[in-house]
């Protein structure tokens, strides 16, 4: 019964890539909007128009549900879609660049795209940027929107913040503080978790 | 400052959306130049203040629903019919227009459909500049004592085409290319709700 169902939100990728073997809707559509910005940012970052970029997303998510059985690592899931993503950016990239050598018209070189100065490092940028806000979300309400909310730019007032989530001015405070201490904790966990990945694959590649 | 006693979250997150006093800047930046967990600590909620204030591009509502549709169940079959009650339309706008003999400017129908346990407002949005005619639709429980389900589907069914269909979250809300024909049936399923919609 749907009632049965965890909050995908709440589960680490391991998990919910079980619930995706499944064929569960619901924990599918928590991976697809926790990795949207990151999928749909390479091929952006790399130069792609929004069409192509929205290509590389479809690609690299049916390329994820057909090799969900093959995935060695779940907890890796993010290197997995990035490999993926920016190897779908090059493939477009490249028949790209062959239709422009093979369309000598001038109305092409109008539509040349503009590519970033140096899309490794955009797409470093990005995927820090979306392990902070993963870590964030998966704090749940109201760190969530506390920390959302204070880092938005412009921040929030606290006034306001404090009145949507029904909490007396002075608690947000110390609510603030235990949920900085949460989110250190978790991505404390998480860089652990991380450099062992990075040492396993290490280990494996000697 | 002693690097052992470190900085407030206050001057953390003050330091981290830039908004330090002069005054405190200096001793704040002292014990940084120290303290490697106040510096991590800094980069962290800076990092989180400039990835939120830089807007990165999202994909647009279609693209996402491309990629949730890859995991969507079987619609029911034939034989399952039965099982989804027969919604009955108790308001459509059309028959407002008809009423008082004007035709509204933009596209939009709005409908209401009824069940014994709730109501399903569906608004038919027609083609707008740059936008595709949309269905958008939700959900409403009449006992709202009841918690929302967690996890639905809606699929939409014409004759001559695919049925397409799209994942109903807790607020029970859901939108989709509308129809292209004027005959076409929805079925919702929403928790232990499963409601049918036939448009004739």
């Amino acid at each position: 019964m749907a009632s049965d169902l965890p909050d995908f939100t709440r589960l680490p990728d391991v998990d919910i890539l079980v619930w995706c073997s499944r064929r569960e809707p619901l924990a599918w559509r928590e991976v697809v909007q926790r990795y949207r910005r990151l999928v749909y940012g390479i091929p952006r970052a790399m130069g792609l128009q929004p069409s192509d970029a929205d290509e590389v997303f479809q690609q690299t998510f049916s390329a994820l549900l057909r090799d969900l059985h093959k995935l060695r690592e779940p907890d890796r899931l993010e290197a997995w879609l990035v490999t993926a993503s920016r190897r779908a950016s090059l493939r477009l990239l490249r028949s790209e660049r062959r239709r422009r050598r093979l369309a000598e018209d001038s109305v092409m070189d109008g539509l040349r795209l503009a590519t970033p100065v140096d899309p490794a490092e955009e797409i470093e940028r990005l995927r820090r940027g979306e392990r902070l806000l993963r870590a964030v979300e998966a704090l749940g309400d109201p760190c969530r929107k506390i920390l959302l909310g204070l880092f938005a730019s412009p921040p929030r007032p606290y006034g306001e913040l404090a009145r949507e989530l029904g909490l007396p001015l002075g608690s947000l405070g110390p609510t603030r503080g235990r949920c900085l201490q949460r989110l250190r904790t978790r991505l404390g966990r998480e860089r652990n978790s991380l450099n062992e990945g990075e040492a396993v694959v290490r280990r494996g590649s000697r | 400052m002693n690097s052992r006693i470190h900085l407030s979250d206050s001057v953390l997150v003050s330091m981290a959306l830039r908004r330090t006093p002069p005054s405190r800047a200096g001793r704040a930046h002292a014990h940084l130049a120290t303290c490697p967990r106040c510096a991590h600590d800094l980069s962290t909620l800076r990092g989180l203040h400039e990835h939120l204030a830089r807007r990165w591009p999202e994909p647009s509502e279609g693209t996402l629903s491309r990629a949730l549709a890859l995991v969507a169940p079987r619609p029911p079959r034939r034989a399952d019919w039965d099982r989804f009650r027969l919604a009955r339309l108790v308001y459509d706008s059309r028959w407002q227009e008809a009423a008082h003999a004007v035709r509204a400017t933009a596209a939009t129908q709005h409908q209401v459909w009824r069940l014994p346990s709730a109501d399903l407002d569906l608004r038919l949005e027609g083609p707008g500049v740059g936008a595709a005619p949309t269905l958008l639709g939700q959900i409403l429980p009449r006992r709202r004592r009841r918690r929302a389900p967690a996890s639905g589907t809606v699929w939409i069914v014409e004759s001559g085409a695919e049925p397409r269909s799209v994942v109903l979250g807790s607020t029970g809300e859901f939108s989709l290319p509308a129809p292209r024909s004027e005959r076409w049936a929805l079925w919702l399923q929403w928790g232990p709700l499963r409601l049918r919609v036939v448009r004739r």
